[in-house]
């Protein structure tokens, strides 16, 4: 009940994006609001999809979270099972370096950044808009603890049988901590999925750019026309909600059929 | 020995990539802005200063004020997206109907881009045709004009104003889900079997949650803790569109810079009034007492935290 | 002898291309270059260069803008190549282009939002004033110059070296204007208003004889504030920008005369952003004040069953006539170009402020036309024939004045935003709120 009482609030602003993405013009900002449109008009979505490059959007928000995802739990995982599982001298010290680093507000390394990506020749490329998300403190972090809970006597195992670290790694630790990788990879996907102002600084033209910078440019083009922008914004969550229905049962079900202890 | 040796290298490989890149992309930068920071920087590198900007913050009203607002901020929100966000995840956990809907419904915010976000909030508080007077209005009470309103909850001047009241409640919103999904990761590695033990031994619902539960949930607390508060301290999306943007004069913190908290303040004085310089000083601050805030926190909370 | 048949010949393309006025390029510039120290200055030939420009339209306007550059690249060697980076009014563009001047890897032109933001790039040396190419062998006449509406000149003006210099030019002018709903004011009996006291006595009638809202608009200082000033006879700032001068008995009145609306008459609402427009594209309200370009925005939110014509005109008027505030934004062209960068830049400008071209632009996005004169074209008087609400803005254009040319601007206005709000709010006087914003910028325009 308390949930469900709950998931209206939570939800509330959903219904309200929805079914303003189906009104009109006078039923989009009527008071007192309306919850249902008089009128249901799915013209406004294929009206919004026509107003701008989302397709080509879309593609390159797929193509940049994928990027990320894959980059980034390739490296933290490396990083975090070091971390976790091999004798390497101060890595005490250069845990709490990374921690430090997330302190810097991005909205201030973007001018050394933008720098970087000019010197390396990455300006306008997919490059620019992967590497420098190629690797998070937060996945390291999530990624060691996962790696911490596993047991001692599974490596001893391997390490009889002859495997190295890489090995043990690949086949024996990432299987079984799939439950965090499903998750870092939602929330790195998201995370990359929403980015705007990196994007937008190392882009330089349409070709390159991803969903929120159009939804953006969209909203300033129609600001008054609420049920086109919320069409539009409403096309900009699906595949993150899709991909959410796709990984959530990795994560929920995963450690609890391995059996791992906690 | 040898295999100490090989092992160091071993690993030192296994961190290059992801150091190569964080130091790149994280560590040079905050070196850049340092380096920034000890100097009067406007559009162009100006003349050295030393201290001098860091100096200045000290006496700078507004941005003692953005520190203060950080913290009435953070207080406000975290405890209780964390609390909640564990009460729903403990509540998700069970075998229940609709689980999976459920779960999607509380994490859906934070999956949204903000922009949608902003707007539609921003539609919700909207004084004339908003959903939030539109409720006001059918209880019969007095309408208000939420994010315009920098009078204060508990007094006149006393922080939040409504505007930046308004703005946490969002943030909460927002955020809620991301705390519950971890929490659900969390608790789903916490075994049947301990679970199981400690009910043969008697423990059930409170007591089995404060004695057996949270303290095998506590490497999970306290990292979300450490990453919520970190955050909050230097969040700046939501408050920044919310806040009025650039819509009525300057960077936003409207009304009466009452959502002016220190991201804010960094980012006005950064790339609005473009004293790359001074702003820069006023990042660097601002990350140096997130560090002192994390030592703390360390302190207090890593003997606390249970490593099953 | 050469170098003045290349000019003829040059003269003969444009002509034929019907793209650039002849005179501007054959007849001898006024103020000779350092190029053109012997003898009567004249033209070199275009040079064939690429040149990037950053811009901030998107969407429709975006795609117009791009048909009319792509007419001048069909019609010259010089390539135009623009690239949107982000809207102007939202901070993106001037971010990236502080980036990329960080970088040492500006554009070679980008547009800028307002003198302020100009005068903070003169200052940082990154940009190339353009006095010199207006005075020199590619310029403009004395007439031609002439011809450029004043205040749009004067908002791309620094004072340097004691002198009046051009250092940018103008390209997307718009200014505040009354939007008014003429079916409200016939029901009310009210005609627009001329004045700032008509005004008032309009509101109150409105809401004495109807139920909708008199006014709904953003106190941002633009839109209501220093017009309101100007038309008294006040300033922002100080002649030699080192004071602040809002703070006086003119500023005072002007303020004064909101918080009469808003708290004695309660004939005004305040909103935020644009969020008036909405609410006025539905009938609800009679009166709002904003940019001149927002009748579009207002008409795509108009219920089709229920549309009206959006009644626009001039600010009210005070002792000093009606004065308004000059929105848009100015190009720049950046100091790190290569000279025949620069050079082409400034041609592909000029080419803009044409009679042909700042008509189409005008009527393309809803900015003002650059020249005065352009109101006397065909395609104008046509459009004005159909829609005379183009007039207004151009009605308004010479009490237009811009941000004051101070790089330290965008620190002041937020002060004085905050003393717009607190008396609004009723929280201080209008004399303490402007005297303590007064303070703050007298403290940042003499540093720290």
């Amino acid at each position: 009940m308390l949930l469900a009482a709950g998931g209206v609030v939570m939800v509330f602003p959903f219904i309200w994006m929805l079914s303003t993405s189906l009104k009109d013009e006078a039923g989009a900002t009527a008071f007192p609001p309306t919850l249902l449109p008089s009128e249901w008009l799915f013209s406004n979505y294929a009206d919004a999809w026509t107003a701008a490059p989302f397709g080509r959007y879309f593609l390159n928000s797929a193509v940049m979270a994928l990027g990320q995802v894959v980059l980034s739990l390739a490296t933290c995982s490396l990083a975090a099972y070091a971390l976790a599982r091999m004798r390497v001298p101060g890595r005490g010290p250069l845990f709490a370096v990374l921690l430090a680093t997330l302190v810097i507000p991005p909205e201030v390394s973007l001018i050394p950044n933008y720098i970087s990506m000019q010197r390396l020749g990455w300006y306008n490329t997919y490059l620019a808009l992967i590497v420098p998300f190629g690797a998070s403190v937060f996945n390291v972090f999530l990624l060691r603890q996962a790696f911490l809970q596993l047991p001692q006597d599974l490596y001893e195992a391997a390490v009889l049988e002859g495997a190295t670290h890489l090995r043990f790694l690949w086949s024996v630790a990432l299987p079984l901590i799939r439950p965090t990788l499903a998750i870092l990879a939602l929330l790195t996907a998201v995370r990359a999925w929403n980015d705007f102002q990196w994007p937008l600084i190392v882009t330089n033209t349409a070709d390159l750019r991803p969903i929120q910078v159009g939804l953006t440019v969209f909203k300033s083009d129609v600001s008054t026309n609420f049920q086109l922008m919320m069409a539009a914004s409403v096309l900009a969550v699906a595949p993150v909600v899709v991909l959410f229905l796709l990984t959530q049962r990795q994560f929920i079900q995963g450690i609890a059929r391995t059996g791992i202890r906690g | 020995m040898r295999g100490r040796w090989r092992e160091a290298i071993e690993g030192y490989l296994f961190l290059a990539p992801a150091l190569l890149i964080i130091g790149a992309f994280h560590v040079w930068p905050a070196i850049y802005v340092l380096y920034m920071s000890l100097f009067r920087w406007e559009i162009a590198q100006g003349p050295f200063l030393g201290l001098r900007n860091y100096q200045h913050l000290l006496e700078d009203g507004d941005f003692l004020r953005s520190v203060g607002l950080t913290v009435v901020y953070v207080v406000g929100t975290v405890p209780l997206e964390m609390a909640i966000g564990l009460g729903v995840a403990l509540l998700l956990h069970q075998r229940l109907r609709l689980r999976g809907m459920f779960r999607l419904l509380y994490f859906l915010p934070y999956v949204t881009s903000q922009v949608a976000v902003a707007l539609v909030w921003d539609w919700v508080f909207n004084p004339t045709y908003g959903l939030a007077n539109g409720i006001l209005v059918g209880l019969g009470a007095p309408t208000r004009t939420w994010l315009l309103q920098p009078d204060g909850l508990f007094g006149r001047d006393l922080p939040p104003s409504l505007a930046l009241a308004s703005i946490m409640f969002v943030t909460i919103w927002y955020y809620l889900g991301f705390h519950a999904v971890v929490f659900l990761s969390g608790l789903t590695s916490i075994s049947d079997e301990i679970l199981d033990a400690a009910r043969i031994d008697g423990a059930a619902g409170l007591r089995l949650f404060r004695h057996i539960t949270f303290p095998l949930l506590s490497p999970t607390t306290y990292f979300l803790l450490l990453i919520a508060t970190i955050g909050a301290m230097t969040s700046f999306n939501l408050i920044y569109v919310m806040g009025g943007g650039s819509t009525l004069a300057g960077c936003g913190g409207n009304p009466l810079g009452t959502t002016e908290v220190a991201a804010l303040f960094v980012f006005d004085r950064f790339w609005c009034q473009t004293e790359l310089g001074y702003a820069s000083a006023a990042a660097f601050a601002l990350g140096f007492v997130v560090i002192v805030f994390t030592a703390a926190n360390n302190r207090i909370f890593a003997r606390r935290v249970f490593y099953g | 002898m050469r170098l003045r048949t290349l000019s003829v010949v040059l003269a003969l393309v444009f002509s034929a291309c019907g793209a650039a006025t002849p005179a501007a390029t054959s007849a001898p510039s006024s103020a000779p270059s350092a190029a053109a120290s012997s003898g009567p200055a004249t033209a070199a030939p275009e040079p064939a260069v690429t040149i990037t420009f950053w811009h901030g339209q998107s969407g429709v306007l975006g795609d117009r803008l791009k048909a009319l550059i792509d007419k001048f690249n069909a019609s010259h060697k010089i390539q135009v190549q623009a690239t949107f980076q982000g809207s102007y009014t939202n901070n993106e563009l001037q971010t990236k282009l502080i980036s990329a001047v960080q970088a040492g890897s500006p554009p070679d032109m980008a547009q800028l939002t307002g003198l302020a933001d100009v005068a903070n790039f003169y200052k940082a040396k990154a940009i190339a004033p353009l006095q010199p190419f207006v005075d020199g062998p590619d310029g403009l006449t004395k007439d031609q110059l002439a011809d450029i509406v004043p205040s749009f000149l004067d908002d791309n003006s620094l004072t340097i070296n004691g002198k009046k210099t051009i250092v940018s030019w103008p390209m997307s002018k718009s200014e505040s204007v009354l939007y008014y709903n003429p079916d409200i004011l016939k029901a009310a009996g009210v005609s627009v208003p001329k004045t700032w006291d008509e005004f008032r006595t309009a509101l109150q009638t409105v809401k004495a004889k109807t139920s909708f809202t008199p006014l709904e608009w953003t106190p941002s200082i633009y839109d209501f504030f220093l017009p309101y000033l100007f038309s008294e006879g006040g300033t922002a700032l100080s002649s030699d920008l080192t004071k602040a001068t809002f703070n006086s008995a003119e500023g005072v009145k002007a303020l004064q005369y909101e918080v009469d609306l808003v708290n004695t008459d309660k004939t005004a609402v305040v909103t935020k952003g644009y969020d008036w427009q909405n609410p006025f594209a539905q009938g609800k309200i009679a009166f709002a004040v904003s940019t001149s370009v927002s009748v579009p925005y207002i008409e795509q939110a108009m219920p089709k069953d229920h549309t009206f014509k959006v009644g626009m005109a001039p600010l009210p008027a005070g002792p000093k006539g009606s004065k308004t505030n000059l929105y848009g934004n100015n190009i720049v062209v950046f100091a790190k170009a290569p000279p025949d960068h620069q050079r082409a830049a400034w041609i592909f400008l000029k080419w803009l402020t044409d009679t042909d071209q700042t008509v189409a632009w005008s009527l393309a996005s809803g900015y003002m036309p650059l020249r005065v004169s352009a109101k006397n074209s065909a395609a104008f008087k046509d459009a004005a024939a159909k829609d005379p609400r183009l007039l207004i803005p151009l009605a308004g254009a010479p009490g237009a004045v811009g941000n004051p040319a101070s790089p330290d601007w965008p620190k002041i206005q937020g002060p004085l935003g905050d003393a717009v709000t607190a008396a609004l709010l009723g929280r201080s006087s209008a004399k303490d709120a402007l005297d303590t914003a007064a303070k703050k910028a007298d403290s940042i325009l003499s540093g720290y």
